[in-house]
């Protein structure tokens, strides 16, 4: 189908340093697309959100597995499958993903929480699944993304 | 993680000589920021100005050292690349920082009180 096309398709060891290497050679595939230098940017931000939760949560207590990574560009929208065998989230549910700060003042500002904010703002029709032992995220990024839910 | 320190009229300029902050820095991050401002005076400005990626972990270490310089003094960043700027303004840390384009306006004489 013209305009349907895989942009990025990588399998990673969930790790800091890999996920920063993927994030670059993602980066290097959406500006090969023709996707303005702002959007790239921003998509690698969700992406770098999604795979540092799946490194810092899912594989917290146990060795560091596999991360799949899928990305569909279709016209103006970003499709991204992201699978990984951690731990399930907790509750089997996505973070909602709250402002951290939201009632309080700088002075009790929380230092981690941003992340699911950020995706939750920037992401859309976010999706989770635990299928055959493994986490299946799948969200949709317009570009240029537009955060009105923030 | 490479950050130069220069006192700049009483001030502590501290520029972070990296592309990236991110998770796989963000701990270095913090360490070199908290050793950089020990016995820092009243206002440190943070530039950021070779900084093209920075993350919600990164952003977690900016909150840390502003928290760690405590009620008495500020922490305050400069010329954020485009891509800093956005997470600064999404996560509405823009409210939280004082945040200025460059060092004429950083260090220009009443440039605190203006940003309160």
């Amino acid at each position: 189908v013209p305009g349907d096309r895989t942009a990025f398709h990588r399998t990673i060891t969930a790790d800091p340093l890999s996920v920063r290497a993927a994030l670059a050679d993602f980066s290097v595939s959406l500006t090969r697309l023709g996707i303005a230098p702002e959007h790239v940017e921003t998509l690698e931000l969700v992406v770098a959100e999604v795979l540092n939760n799946i490194v810092e949560h899912a594989y917290r207590d146990m060795p560091a597995g596999e991360i799949g990574i899928e990305v569909e560009a279709r016209g103006g929208v970003i499709l991204c499958d992201v699978t990984d065998g951690g731990a399930p989230m907790p509750g089997a549910r996505l973070p909602q993903g709250a402002h951290p700060g939201r009632g309080t003042t700088s002075d009790d500002l929380p230092e981690g929480g941003y992340g699911w904010f950020l995706i939750r703002g920037l992401a859309r029709d976010l999706t989770y699944a635990r299928i055959g032992g493994r986490n299946v995220l799948r969200f949709r990024i317009d570009f240029p993304p537009s955060p009105a839910e923030f | 993680m490479r950050l130069t320190t220069t006192n700049h009229g009483g001030d502590l300029l501290i520029a972070v000589r990296e592309d990236r902050i991110d998770a796989a820095v963000a701990l270095q991050f913090k360490d070199a920021l908290r050793t950089a401002s020990e016995n820092a005076p009243a206002r440190v400005v943070l530039d950021l100005s070779q900084v093209g990626f920075l993350d919600s972990s990164g952003l977690g270490a900016l909150v840390t050292a502003m928290k760690a310089l405590g009620p008495d003094r500020r922490l305050d960043l400069l010329a954020p690349t485009p891509p800093v700027q956005k997470v600064l303004r999404l996560t509405r840390m823009d409210s939280v920082f004082a945040i200025f384009p460059d060092e004429a306006s950083a260090f220009a004489r009443g440039a605190v009180a203006r940003a309160g």
